[in-house]
């Protein structure tokens, strides 16, 4: 088999890199940067620190701080507008996965004729490469700040679309753990449940990708054993270390090999219900592991090792992605994800959704198709666990 | 044979000896590490009658490769209690080489308070003269007094006041060959007070009437290799900023990257560097009638230093260095070349080093002593010095002491040596080499500025600079640094050697030059005393981040202890 292995977003990575952002941006050749970042973002007083931090180092500074949860594609023409009237040379997107989305959509516009949704998926349109763009989660789970894709909410067909290739791609990632500490335990939970399922989707996609499906166990296993204590106790920077690592390194992995099942029933329900991202994922995850594991049960297999499940070597595939899923679940309880449920989503609702996750661009890279009725039946057994 | 002058200062005898054979093959930090070894009680007190002070000559000196003639001044260095070589450039080694002298050693301490000149005639012949109208003058109006004296063909290697008074960051000052003043400088160590200690004002030198001729083993073979050694060394264009600007170039690299000093090593990006850096300094060369591109010594052809004018077009200062702009400049927050080069002259004159003043001045200001950036101020704590009051006899012996007596927790030094103008945090292995080198916190030691590492990652480091120090050993044994840099390699070196001195040579073999003398450095400090604990950073660089970068010092004891195992 011929893969492709596409990691190609160098990384500064560990506890107090964010204080090299000014260096990076200048070695990289910037002297004025936008930097974009969001309300939460400013009132953890992380933004400042890095303006302030490249400012010191000589950058001139310009403000986007007006991104928005599932950026609206209005938002990034008219932040790309005052980049280039400012005639910037750079972007640092600082915050988690919308703001680095806002980051790289800006990114496009600031070498390409607007609007953006010229560059969505399946558009045709060419993009010319973009100017720097450095980014630095605030949360460890969307892997975004190495991944090739700006996902944007267009407002013109109320849906979430695709940007995707090196245009948006970091020029740089700085992956700072201690940008974590803060976060609330809710988000740490639905974000690290993100990073989960990227890593157990791109291990059981039809990726078939060796490089990812190494990065991907070991994100698995550093999910399982540090999640709950970064949810616990946020300031336990052993636990942030090891879930930034994980993410990014989820990120990689899902680079090439892809999310699938999970991920689409996430963006769907996630359209619907105004559910999180990171727990629309979570509690799709379970399920989706059952229904492919007769379709690739050594790779379920692996993620029972990563997870550090004792189950007998010759359980039959579909006991096998019931115990993986049910250890999933366990894990969601622990770190307090709640179902659909508890997000009082109407049951029967869930009948109105498998066309839109049979839709979804993730549901091409599945191990194995699925039809409406087994959708729902996903579904269903996200609903309540 | 080159001739070594021996002169006891309490017997007032000088004794002339050939140099030994074993010696033959050994100049500058190399014969200076080898004669401590051999004459000097590694735990004797450095301003003492057992303490020698060495002064000699490159290996390299008298013969015609460019930039050859580099003096070595060496002793028990007062300022670390370990061993010390500083080096300089200027016109004395050139002046000794044409009397075939290599080395004069200083022993013992004289009887009474009289101070004496120690005087090599025309004809070579070394005499100690009585210097009472000397004594008390700074290194500007000495070297004017003495060419009234003796002419202007002379080279003078003295100190200022500062070594008068013992002071343990007092320098020898040489003549320097472009402008004729005294502003080269064997720095480092506080080895002026040790020719203070003995009572010599000055070396006075005067021009050879007959020049010795250098024996080459095989002229033919020297001959050959030293051509393209001269082809190498102006044809690099890696090195025509040394020429074209000179060292001040080298603000701009570190001030883009936070190894630059600030604030007593803070660790930040200094926001004032474009005020000091490489453009504003030609700027000001060229508005004031200065000059870049000047030689210290005859028979260069880098020519890095320079003559630095004031605002009348009066000279100021000469060989203005990245060091001085960094420590007395950036280090202390002071944005204006012209405070840092009358800082600088205030230096060469009292006889003082400005890398431990810099790093004094800054501890002070971090004390609140004087503000941040004050230039009028710095220079007002060396006017402190030089009247000798209280706070002026703390401030000159050096940082580490400054720092403890205005109880400073941030003091950067190493062995009790300051640090030059590289932020350890940020430049690892230049970082390692401080931490290491025998001589304290030292760039000259191994700079690791040009290694291709990421200088803010811990990889490679240790290992970096054990390579490194024993080939700037080696540079510092035969010639000037940069002429080494320029052209030094495994096909110039070797042939080098074996034209000059004969016998057959390889890189390694010119290497283990420089590889023995740190070897013999280090026995010699841990004879005195110095063990593993003393070969670390201060604390604050493990345990504070550096702002502009994130980064602590973090290689590990353990690779720190094997860097000069060899």
């Amino acid at each position: 088999m011929i893969v492709n292995f596409n990691r190609t977003v160098p990384v500064l990575f560990g506890p107090g890199a964010a204080l090299r952002t000014g260096l990076k941006v200048k070695q990289l050749g910037v002297k004025k940067v936008l930097c974009v970042y969001d309300q939460g973002v400013k009132s953890a007083g992380i933004a400042d620190k890095i303006v302030d931090n490249l400012k010191a180092a000589g950058i001139q500074v310009v403000i986007y701080d007006g991104v928005e949860v599932d950026p609206p594609d209005t938002n990034i023409n008219n932040a790309a507008e005052m980049a280039n009237t400012e005639n910037v040379d750079g972007i640092v997107g600082v915050g988690g996965g919308s703001t680095m989305d806002t980051a790289k959509a800006i990114n496009v516009l600031l070498t390409n004729p607007p609007p953006i949704s010229r560059y969505y998926v399946g558009s045709g349109n060419e993009m010319k490469p973009g100017k720097v763009l450095v980014l630095l989660p605030t949360t460890a789970g969307t892997g975004s700040e190495v991944t090739p894709i700006s996902v944007v909410s267009d407002t013109a067909t109320h849906s979430k679309k695709g940007v995707i290739g090196p245009t948006a791609t970091a020029t740089l990632a700085i992956v700072d753990p201690e940008l974590l500490v803060e976060l609330p335990p809710k988000i740490t939970a639905a974000t690290g449940m993100d990073a989960f399922s990227h890593a157990v989707e791109a291990l059981t996609s039809e990726g078939m990708n060796p490089m990812s499906d190494v990065l991907a166990e070991k994100a698995v296993e550093l999910i399982t054993q540090n999640l709950l204590k970064a949810v616990k106790d946020g300031s336990d920077l052993n636990a942030r270390t090891n879930m930034s690592f994980a993410s990014l390194i989820a990120g990689f992995a899902f680079t090439d090999s892809l999310t699938h099942w999970g991920h689409a029933i996430a963006h769907t329900i996630g359209a619907q219900f105004h559910i999180p991202h990171g727990v629309g994922c979570a509690v799709a995850l379970p399920a989706v592991v059952e229904y492919v594991a007769d379709a690739v049960p050594e790779k379920v297999w692996r993620v029972a090792l990563a997870m550090g499940l004792s189950l007998p070597e010759d359980m039959p595939p579909l006991e096998l992605g019931a115990a993986v899923a049910e250890a999933i679940r366990n894990l969601n309880r622990d770190v307090g994800i709640p179902s659909l449920k508890e997000f009082k989503v109407e049951e029967a609702s869930l009948e109105q959704l498998p066309g839109a996750v049979l839709a979804d661009d993730c549901a091409m890279f599945g191990p194995k198709r699925a039809s409406a009725g087994q959708v729902l039946s996903m579904l269903k057994k996200a609903y309540e666990y | 044979m080159a001739k070594v002058y021996r002169v006891n200062v309490k017997t007032k005898a000088i004794g002339q000896e050939e140099i030994k054979e074993e010696y033959r093959l050994l100049g500058g930090r190399s014969l200076i590490s080898k004669v401590l070894t051999d004459e000097v009680d590694p735990t004797c007190d450095p301003l003492g009658a057992g303490n020698k002070l060495i002064i000699c000559t490159s290996l390299f000196a008298g013969t015609t490769v460019p930039a050859a003639h580099r003096l070595s001044v060496g002793g028990k260095s007062p300022l670390t209690g370990g061993i010390k070589e500083a080096n300089s450039g200027g016109t004395a080694a050139t002046y000794l080489a044409r009397h075939n002298i290599k080395m004069i050693i200083l022993e013992d301490l004289p009887v009474g308070d009289d101070w004496q000149l120690l005087k090599i005639g025309k004809d070579g012949t070394p005499e100690l003269v009585p210097a009472a109208d000397c004594a008390g003058l700074n290194n500007y109006a000495l070297v004017e007094k003495l060419k009234e004296r003796y002419g202007e063909a002379i080279s003078v290697i003295s100190i200022g006041t500062a070594g008068e008074m013992q002071y343990r960051n007092s320098t020898l000052q040489i003549i320097d060959a472009a402008t004729g003043y005294p502003s080269r400088a064997a720095a480092r160590g506080g080895l002026g007070s040790v020719m203070g200690s003995k009572k010599i004002k000055a070396v006075v030198i005067e021009k050879s009437a007959s020049p010795h001729t250098f024996q080459y083993a095989d002229k033919e073979r020297y001959e050959a290799v030293r051509k393209k050694f001269v082809d190498i060394t102006i044809n690099n264009e890696g090195m025509t900023w040394l020429r074209e600007i000179g060292t001040p170039a080298i603000t701009d690299i570190t001030g883009s990257t936070a190894i630059l000093p600030f604030r007593n090593f803070s660790g930040r990006f200094n926001d004032k560097v474009g005020s000091i850096g490489a453009e504003e300094f030609l700027a000001k060369l060229k508005a004031n009638g200065g000059k870049s591109g000047e030689p210290c010594q005859t028979g260069c052809v880098i020519h890095c230093s320079n003559r630095y004018n004031d605002a009348n077009g009066e000279y100021l200062t000469s060989g203005l260095e990245y060091e001085t702009i960094a420590l007395c400049g950036s280090n202390c927050d002071i944005a204006d070349l012209d405070a840092i080069a009358r800082i600088d002259r205030l230096c060469d004159d009292f006889g003082i080093d400005t890398i431990e003043t810099g790093v004094t001045i800054g501890v002070c200001m971090e004390a609140g002593k004087i503000p941040w950036g004050d230039g009028e101020a710095a220079a007002g704590l060396i006017e402190e010095m030089k009247a000798g009051s209280e706070l002026g006899k703390i401030l000159g012996q050096g940082a580490l002491a400054t720092g403890r007596a205005l109880g400073v927790k941030r003091i950067p030094t190493v062995k009790g040596q300051a640090m030059a103008g590289y932020e350890p945090r940020n430049l690892k292995g230049t970082g390692v080499t401080y931490a290491t080198s025998p001589m304290g916190a030292d760039h000259t030691a191994g700079l690791t500025l040009e290694a291709p590492l990421d200088p803010l990652s811990p990889l490679g480091q240790a290992a970096v600079s054990s390579m490194l120090q024993p080939m700037f050993a080696t540079a510092d044994s035969l010639m000037c640094l940069f002429a080494w840099f320029s052209a030094a390699s495994p096909e110039t070196m070797p042939e080098l050697m074996a034209g000059i001195y004969g016998g057959e040579w390889d890189f390694n073999k010119v290497i283990d030059v420089g590889r023995q003398s740190v070897l013999r450095e280090k026995a010699f400090n841990t004879a005195a005393g110095f063990t593993a604990e003393d070969d670390r950073l201060p604390e604050f660089f493990l345990t504070e981040r550096s702002p502009a970068t994130g980064a602590v010092f973090d290689i590990k004891p353990l690779e720190i202890d094997g860097v000069l195992d060899y």
